[in-house]
């Protein structure tokens, strides 16, 4: 089984092909002409021996004379008469005549990208390509590519529509999918291998939906992973605790009417630095490893660190106690935040936490960053709910911002996730409210207990993120009854 | 348009454009100096006139507002005794040159004389060869360094503005550049005058210095060699001293009177000195005299006109308007619909950029299409090629389209770019590298416009720079 990537010069197939397989192949530039060969990549394999191979094409060039000369002399023996002459007298003619012969000869199904930034009437080599394509005569499914930073469903739908309406009455352009090599999410893969499979010659059929099957258990065997990689440090933060050093008794006789104790406050202070330390290094870790899973370039992981710097934020309508914490805790983060990037962005996260703690304690008036757990004996220190709610909500912004990113360009930057996550996120998290409740209760003490907790935030995280991705892309995950 | 009024024209149009918030400068005011300017030249008199009798209302009115700019104007002139200086400067080094080979004794292979007439000969050489290795017009360093010294002060009075606004400030920056640009020809040409008779000067010096020593001590004449016998180097002497010897109608001394003076012996020194003498007056002195007075013709003939690039949008603007007549711009969109929004903004553009301009915007040339014609101009029109930021730059494609169209200054819409990458700073900087490099190539220089949201005065003060960029590099 093959598929062939092919569209006007400089669309972004060599992108796009990065994106799919997480390997660097090729070259990438913003130019035209940077891919000067047919390249195979072998996509996915199943245990049967069945293979989808990518084919990575040079783009069109000057695709009107292609579509004249292919007018002219329906001949394919006739192209390598004057490819010779061509390859040095004229190289976007040459390699586009490369790109046809790849398609005529491999590709059982055609994935034809256009730059969905250009408005289709602009795109004026549109017309002669699809001719060209016409001629081949090989399915055709049209990707939109160089779509943006992600957007709101009505905007995507806009622009598949506009292109739906330009290819017109085409006969071999079977389904347009808007897919962006830089942007996209592993489950529009699924769309996209759906929207391949009725295109598929009947002798491969069945071989292809085995490698569909093969690819989608790829991609979930990563979701699963993902969601351990989060779910790890927010039910270690969760069971985590300091032991504060024990008090005289006239210290806690004053303490208990609310004097204030320089000791004590020390103590305090000294023991939220530790676990906001160990978070912190605990958080980089899960990072590092979400983004090894999403085969990302190591590079990245800053860049990707800063995107979730925000990711504290809790502007829920959460119950009435917890709202003047929470308030501390978002003022707090964005004054830690201020420190991180101060500081070049590489305290990330300790300058966040820290300050989330700050901000809790000023914002209500009394320890909500951290709570204070009176035992017997002795008194010890432990991460608040709401903060621990706040973990769960970044590591959700965390994880779409990951899956989101595509390998395509290694150097790709981005500002900021796009507004509209956020509240989704936060949505969700606060409908899940009592569940998250019900996890925390885990915390305490005995390794059994810590081991509950961490599997049943998994289990949650998993089944949140899995709803929001189902919000992001109604159906997509269930396009063949998974 | 001669040399002052010439800088008094750039003057004001540094005023004008530079301004662009329009403090220092109202529209009104702009306003009055052109009909004041109608008024006074008359309707015979020619576009340059109006120009400069515009700019010297302008000049007049913005000087009692701002001293700051007449300062400026005055100080940026030409200051002719930088080059008297130079040249008194240049006999002087002449005089103290010599010591002729320490003493009072002439070694006749090394004397500074040979020295110096062989670099003359070297830069005559160099002036020959000179417009081949730069191109026109552009002048040489030590050209350079006097032009700096004697006119164009870098931002001079800016640190003296203590108080002055921003506005002020960069009118006096872009004065001092834009003056070097449309003055270059010229200034180039003065510069050539003062050095020539600078060269001259030495070698006057020099031969001076000679003779004027000769009165108080003996020079006495011998050679010594460790390579060369007597036979060399009378050859040597006869060939270098031939034009010394012509000059004066001295022979050189034979063979064996050479023979005779080898060191340690040696002889009254004075015909050398007179062959010296003449071959430096017939290799420098005339020569250098000629070459000046060749550059002073050139320089008289150029400081009585100065071209000003008048195809700049801001002097497009000012006559259009003084004659009535509406510039015709002339936008050609490829293979690119514009969008409402991105057809108001550009009409801002046209308006704001060329004044009372009659814009119009083609029907988009189709993508690929090899047949398109530039339309025939019958009157003078701009022609302003259009881009999409968001179409890959193909030489194939939108290359030939420049190429056919021969237009200097190209648009460049970023607005769809930006609605869908407007973060992400790094890949717009790339794709404008990529529109910058064909258009370039093309002879082009690329204005970058964001078409749904045009900041106005931004875009005038780059298609400004772009158009006079060009004339700049033209000439």
């Amino acid at each position: 089984m093959s598929l062939s990537l092919i569209s006007h010069t400089n669309a972004g197939k060599t992108t796009l092909a990065r994106t799919l397989l997480g390997r660097d192949v090729g070259e990438v530039r913003d130019a035209p002409h940077v891919t000067a060969e047919a390249t195979p990549f072998p996509l996915v394999q199943t245990s049967d021996g069945d293979l989808l191979t990518l084919w990575d094409t040079p783009g069109f060039g000057d695709s009107v004379r292609l579509a004249r000369r292919l007018r002219q002399d329906r001949n394919p023996i006739g192209w390598f008469l004057t490819q010779v002459w061509d390859r040095y007298q004229d190289r976007a003619l040459w390699l586009s005549q490369l790109a046809v012969r790849n398609v005529a000869e491999q590709a059982d199904v055609v994935l034809y990208l256009v730059n969905a930034a250009e408005a289709p009437a602009d795109a004026g080599y549109l017309a002669p390509e699809l001719e060209v394509l016409e001629w081949i005569g090989k399915p055709v499914l049209v990707l939109l590519n160089q779509t943006g930073p992600p957007r709101e469903r009505a905007a995507e739908e806009a622009d598949a529509a506009r292109w739906r309406a330009a290819l017109g009455p085409t006969t071999n352009v079977r389904d347009v999918l808007a897919f962006d090599a830089f942007a996209r999410c592993w489950v529009q893969e699924f769309t996209l291998f759906a929207a391949i499979e009725p295109l598929v010659p009947d002798a491969s059929g069945r071989a292809f939906s085995r490698l569909s099957a093969a690819w989608r258990d790829l991609r979930m065997g990563e979701f699963d992973a993902s969601m351990a990689a989060l779910a790890g440090p927010i039910a270690r933060a969760a069971a985590d605790r300091v032991t504060l050093p024990a008090e005289p008794l006239t210290n806690r006789v004053t303490g208990s009417f609310g004097l204030p104790n320089a000791a004590r406050t020390k103590a305090r202070s000294v023991a939220t630095d530790e676990m906001a330390a160990r978070l912190q290094a605990d958080l980089r870790r899960g990072m590092e490893r979400l983004i090894a899973i999403h085969r990302l370039e190591g590079r990245a992981a800053d860049e990707v660190l800063e995107r979730v710097a925000d990711g504290v934020h809790l502007d829920a309508p959460l119950d009435g106690t917890r709202t003047a914490a929470l308030g501390g805790v978002v003022s707090g983060a964005l004054t830690g935040l201020g420190a991180d990037l101060l500081a070049g962005g590489l305290t990330f996260g300790a300058g966040m936490v820290a300050g989330a703690i700050i901000g809790a304690l000023g914002g209500a008036g009394v320890a909500q960053g951290v709570n204070v757990v009176r035992g017997r004996t002795e008194s010890s220190l432990r991460w608040e709910e709401a903060f621990l709610d706040g973990l769960v909500t970044s590591a959700l912004l965390r994880y779409l911002a990951v899956a989101h990113y595509g390998r395509g360009r290694g150097a790709w930057r981005e500002g900021e996730y796009p507004a509209h996550w956020r509240p989704m996120v936060v949505d969700a998290v606060v409908a899940e409210q009592d569940r998250l409740a019900a996890i925390w209760a885990w915390r305490g003490d005995g390794e059994e207990r810590v081991q509950r907790l961490e599997r049943e935030l998994e289990e949650l995280l998993r089944e949140m993120a899995l709803g929001l991705l189902d919000e992001l892309y109604p159906g997509a995950l269930d396009v063949d009854g998974a | 348009m001669d040399e002052s009024v010439a800088l008094e024209t750039t003057a004001a149009r540094a005023v004008e454009t530079a301004d662009r918030d329009r403090v220092l400068w109202s529209d009104a005011d702009r306003e009055w100096a052109s009909r004041a300017a109608a008024a006074i030249v008359g309707e015979r008199a020619s576009a340059e006139e109006f120009l400069g009798r515009r700019a010297q209302l302008v000049l007049e009115r913005v000087g009692t507002r701002q001293p700051a700019v007449t300062r400026t104007v005055r100080g940026i002139r030409w200051r002719p005794w930088v080059g008297v200086v130079t040249v008194i400067a240049a006999f002087v080094l002449g005089l103290l040159i010599d010591r002729i080979g320490g003493g009072s004794s002439i070694n006749l292979l090394a004397p500074p004389v040979f020295a110096l007439v062989a670099w003359n000969l070297v830069v005559y050489v160099w002036l020959l060869v000179r417009p081949l290795v730069l191109r026109r017009g552009a002048a040489g360093p030590v050209r350079s360094v006097l032009i700096r010294v004697a006119s164009v002060r870098a931002s001079g009075d800016s640190s003296r503005a203590d108080a002055a606004t921003a506005a002020r400030r960069t009118v006096l920056a872009a004065l001092p550049r834009e003056w070097a640009r449309v003055a270059a020809p010229l200034y180039g040409a003065r510069a050539a005058r003062v050095l020539h008779l600078a060269a001259a000067a030495t070698a006057l010096g020099l031969i001076a210095g000679l003779y004027l020593r000769g009165l108080a001590f003996e020079y006495r004449a011998s050679w010594e060699s460790t390579f060369l016998g007597a036979e060399q180097v009378h050859a040597l002497l006869a060939v270098t001293l031939a034009p010394g010897s012509w000059l004066t109608g001295i022979p050189v001394p034979d063979l064996a009177a050479i023979a005779a003076i080898r060191a340690p012996a040696s002889e009254n020194a004075a015909i050398w000195m007179h062959l010296m003498a003449g071959t430096v007056a017939v290799v420098v002195i005339i020569p250098r005299l000629v070459l000046a007075l060749v550059a002073g013709l050139v320089e008289r003939r150029r400081a009585k006109k100065v071209a000003l690039p008048l195809d700049e949008p801001y002097y497009r603007r000012l006559i259009a308007g003084w004659v009535g007549e509406p510039t015709r711009v002339r936008v050609i969109p490829y293979s690119y619909a514009l969008e409402p929004e991105a057809r108001a903004g550009l009409e801002a553009i046209v308006a704001r950029a060329y004044g009372n301009a009659a814009a119009t915007i083609d029907e988009p040339v189709g993508w690929g299409d090899d047949e398109w014609v530039r339309p025939g101009d019958g009157a003078a029109e701009t022609v302003l090629p259009l881009f999409n930021l968001t179409a890959t730059p193909e030489d194939d494609a939108q290359g030939g389209f420049l190429a056919a169209s021969g237009a200097r200054v190209v648009l460049v819409d970023e607005s769809a770019f930006l609605a869908r990458w407007g973060s992400d700073a790094e890949r717009r900087e790339e794709r404008r590298a990529g529109w910058r490099e064909l258009i370039e190539a093309h002879g082009g220089i690329p204005v970058f416009v964001n078409l749904a949201d045009p900041d106005l005065p931004g875009v005038e003060a780059e298609l400004a720079d772009a158009a006079s960029a060009h004339e700049g590099n033209g000439r």
